[in-house]
């Protein structure tokens, strides 16, 4: 891995990290005792400070240090953690995002910013209290690693060897007082206790056999592998166990505690890694390990079920390790167990490949209705079986590709629990946020771009829509607002609810802003709906006084172009003094749909197949026809139409004669569309059609047919929209 | 190996070397000399050198000594006897007292 990719690597990581400490802060504020977010938290700043540390930023490591040593005296109780301290948690995970992108933008060696440096050190200050070991909290920082050595006492580096002499030890010339005098010369000898335990029988007792085994008290500042190699000549001869001071457990402790869990290893594996057990330590009590297997198939031949002892209880029985560590090593084998069984059900993919992955599923889309185009026409009968079982195949593969870029929209409605916490603080208000659909997919190209707006959205509702607690109260609403987003499918697209409980729109006050700024003109007639939708107008904004948040009179319109520039709407809707309900609506994907193909003449069209609810053949005498717009009874329902032909100005007037009309919905309005022919249903790729063409009124893309003719995707929310708007005009109609 | 005897109490003097060479022969004699009597004191003055199994022939009479509820008393030991004895901190093993050694010319 690259050192880029390795930061990428980081900075996502530490994304991540940083959202779920603040979804666990979150949490903390209802229930403050709560272990696992307490963990949660301190996990976040635990591993941000160690990935940091590799990088060398230490502005990083400096400041999620002290958060860390906070959090572990929170963890241990020695700490209490009240709303202020959340509170400041949470600007301590604003400022180590800060730092983050700070650290891992700047050049190399470049300093940081001192606004930055002040705003860590004001936190730090206010973390500096808290700490029980306040007083060195910021050396601490300063400099880990004299803290580490300055904790591990440094009167305590006492080993305890054992050793156990095999019978033949002295006949191959070991003589093992020698080990013991060479130890003398690596540290000092505390105590030394010989036996000869293994003799059990005097009488038996062979004086060429060595019997001798010591238990040695050592102390010397060494790791376990340099003591071994002093009994590397008598390793055949002699059964060794160097069991490390305490210091070095704790040492071992801390390493375990650090040891990345992206793998899982054996226990015995990790042991080594850490240093707490050598490898020969280890290959002993695998060897004892097998000869246990064999012993036990051997005696009981009819277990099912060999049961082998773990490798880690043999170790603490050879002595090799003590068992605090076994312990913190199976733990931290779990926890790697658990994280690679979570790795394994979800795999980080660049988008950019999966994007990739999908343009060619939509080239394999058109090729295989070109093959279907060239098939019939050559009427190749032979190959129809194949070519259906293709297009079959090439249908899943494109939803199942599609699939992989869907993401549930609850992690993005999540974010706002946040927003609705800080900006309910700003303003001193009481906010509930309740999400619901938050399991609702829809594409991550189309989640990534609707947060600004829903961002906008939010504030607004938190900002304009709720109340003042007095007011509120005054109004006999309960003083607690409530602002709810919600999202649901419906008929191929993604629907976006933000509702508030709050003060709701004024339609007078919005009308006279319009007229004032010359939107609406003044002899105009606007339904209550059309008024509340002149919100999205740009410069009109109802509040008088900008605030921090939304108010400036920029935004609502961003907000619609932003969602229009998803293919989407959003319409707003308010009653006063009930609250406002904002409705977006997008499609689910940008990529691939599924359209329905018509014809006018020579010129063919896609309608998204999701928004057709029937096609009628109709006759020349069902339709009431005023000016160019036209309307249609069907089933008593006043449907306004329009025909395709004249729309877009194609083709000569004359009609074919047989026309169909194709019901299309969008949202609760329906409308007609006329053609001369009826396709059929049609895997549509999206392509866009450039900047020349973005203004083109009902025209949302074109395709690719299976002929190599091109279709023009109709834009069904802007086609409904524009004839509702055109049978709003015309009153006595819509009412007939 | 010369050995004397009165009252129940056996005075062994060992001398030259005791090691992996002459454990065989030590043992048997030592193990034999125990049986006879109710203490056993081995002078270690003359000892000039001593190993593994020397000092494993020692810890085994000791031993053996305990379970038959003997005495096993060691003598003045030579200065390399001294230094493993010191090396593996024999003295408590062996005696509540530490041993007096041999002086430096009596070995």
């Amino acid at each position: 891995m690259s050192l880029e990719s390795a930061k990428q690597t980081f900075i996502q990581e530490a994304a991540d990290l940083l959202v779920a400490m603040e979804d666990a802060l979150l949490s903390l504020e209802e229930s403050p005792d709560d272990a696992d977010h307490l963990h949660q938290v301190f996990r976040a700043m635990h591993t941000i400070k160690g990935t940091a540390g590799v990088f060398g930023y230490d502005p990083v490591v400096n400041f999620t240090h002290t958060v860390e040593t906070l959090m572990d005296e929170v963890r241990s109780g020695a700490v209490a953690l009240d709303s202020d301290l959340i509170a400041v948690l949470f600007d301590c995970r604003d400022h180590t995002a800060k730092l983050v992108d700070a650290a891992t933008d700047a050049e190399d060696g470049a300093a940081l910013d001192p606004a930055l440096e002040a705003e860590g050190d004001a936190l730090i200050a206010r973390l500096a209290p808290r700490l029980s070991t306040s007083d060195d909290a910021a050396e601490r920082g300063q400099d880990d690693a004299a803290e580490a050595s300055a904790s591990t006492n440094g009167g305590d580096h006492n080993w305890v060897i054992s050793l156990q002499f095999r019978p033949d030890a002295l006949r191959n010339g070991m003589d093992p007082l020698s080990f013991i005098r060479y130890l003398q010369t690596m540290g000092e000898i505390i105590a030394v206790f010989p036996n000869i335990d293994t003799l059990s029988d005097l009488e038996t007792f062979d004086p060429e056999s060595c019997y001798l085994g010591f238990r040695i008290i050592f102390n010397c500042e060494t790791d376990k592998k340099s003591i071994e190699n002093v009994f590397e000549f008598a390793e055949d001869d002699c059964d060794i166990a160097i069991l490390p001071p305490s210091s070095e457990i704790e040492h071992y402790l801390r390493l375990l505690d650090e040891l990345s869990d992206t793998e899982v290893k054996r226990t015995g594996e990790i042991l080594v890694q850490i240093g707490a057990l050598t490898p020969k330590e280890l290959s002993r009590a695998l060897t004892q390990q097998a000869v246990e297997q064999i012993q036990e198939d051997e005696s009981d031949d009819d277990s099912q079920t060999p049961d082998t002892r773990p490798i880690g209880s043999i170790l603490v029985e050879q002595s090799s390790i003590s068992e605090p560590v076994l312990d913190a090593a199976l733990r931290k084998q779990e926890k790697s167990r658990e994280k690679a069984t979570k790795e394994s059900q979800f795999i980080r993919i660049d988008a950019a490949r999966l994007g990739h992955l999908i343009d060619l599923v939509g080239e394999l889309v058109i090729h295989n209705a070109a093959m279907k185009v060239m098939v019939k026409r050559h009427g190749i009968d032979d190959v129809d079986e194949v070519v259906g079982s293709v297009d079959h195949l090439v249908e899943e593969i494109r939803d199942n590709a599609l699939q992989l870029r869907m993401v549930q929209i609850g992690d993005t409605f999540s974010r706002f629990r946040r927003v609705v916490r800080d900006v309910s603080r700003d303003l001193d208000k009481d906010i509930d946020l309740v999400i619901n659909g938050g399991d609702t997919e829809l594409d991550k190209t189309v989640v990534d771009k609707i947060n600004d707006p829903l961002t906008h959205l939010v504030r607004n509702a938190l900002d304009h829509g709720i109340e003042r607690n007095d007011q509120r109260l005054a109004k006999g609403k309960p003083a607690r607002g409530k602002v709810e987003l919600s999202a649901h499918h419906d008929s191929g697209h993604i629907v976006i609810e933000i509702k508030d409980d709050g003060a709701g729109l004024d339609p007078e006050k919005i009308l006279g802003k319009a007229k004032a700024l010359g939107l609406v003109r003044p002899e105009q007639t606007l339904s209550r709906r059309e008024i509340l939708q002149l919100i999205f107008e740009p410069g009109l904004s109802t509040k008088d006084q900008a605030s921090d948040l939304s108010g400036r009179g920029v935004g609502m319109d961003v907000v619609r172009r932003n969602i229009e520039g998803l293919r989407g709407t959003v319409e707003l809707d308010s009653i006063q003094d009930q609250g406002t309900t904002v409705t977006i609506v997008l499609p689910l994907t940008l990529a691939i749909i599924d359209g329905f193909l018509v014809g006018t003449g020579t010129d063919q069209y896609v309608i998204p197949l999701a928004q057709v609810v029937e096609c009628v053949e109709i006759g020349h005498e069902a339709d009431v026809e005023r000016q160019d717009c036209h309307y249609i009874s069907l089933r008593g329902e006043v449907l306004p139409y329009l025909r395709l032909r004249d729309f877009f100005g194609t083709g000569d007037n004359s009609r074919s004669e047989r026309e169909s009309l194709v019901v299309v919905r969008f949202g609760h309005s329906k409308a007609g569309l006329v053609v001369d022919e009826l396709y059929g249903e049609l895997q549509t790729v999206i392509k866009p059609l450039g900047q020349i063409f973005e203004r083109l009124k009902g025209v949302a893309g074109a395709t690719v047919l299976g002929t190599g003719d091109i279709a023009l995707i109709l834009d069904v929310a802007e086609l409904t929209s524009m004839l509702h708007r055109e049978s709003s005009q015309h009153p006595a109609l819509a009412t007939q | 190996m010369p050995t004397k005897s009165a009252d129940g109490t056996c005075a062994v003097r060992l001398d030259g070397e005791m090691t992996i060479y002459t454990a065989a022969e030590q043992k048997t004699a030592l193990f034999d000399e125990l049986e006879h009597c109710d203490t056993l004191t081995l002078d270690l003055a003359a000892v000039d050198e001593i190993d593994s199994a020397g000092i494993q022939i020692l810890l085994a009479l000791k031993r053996q000594a305990d379970q038959t509820e003997c005495e096993l008393q060691l003598l003045s030991p030579s200065p390399s006897v001294r230094e493993v004895m010191d090396l593996l901190e024999l003295d408590t093993y062996f005696s509540d007292a530490p041993l007096e050694s041999a002086d430096e010319d009596t070995a």
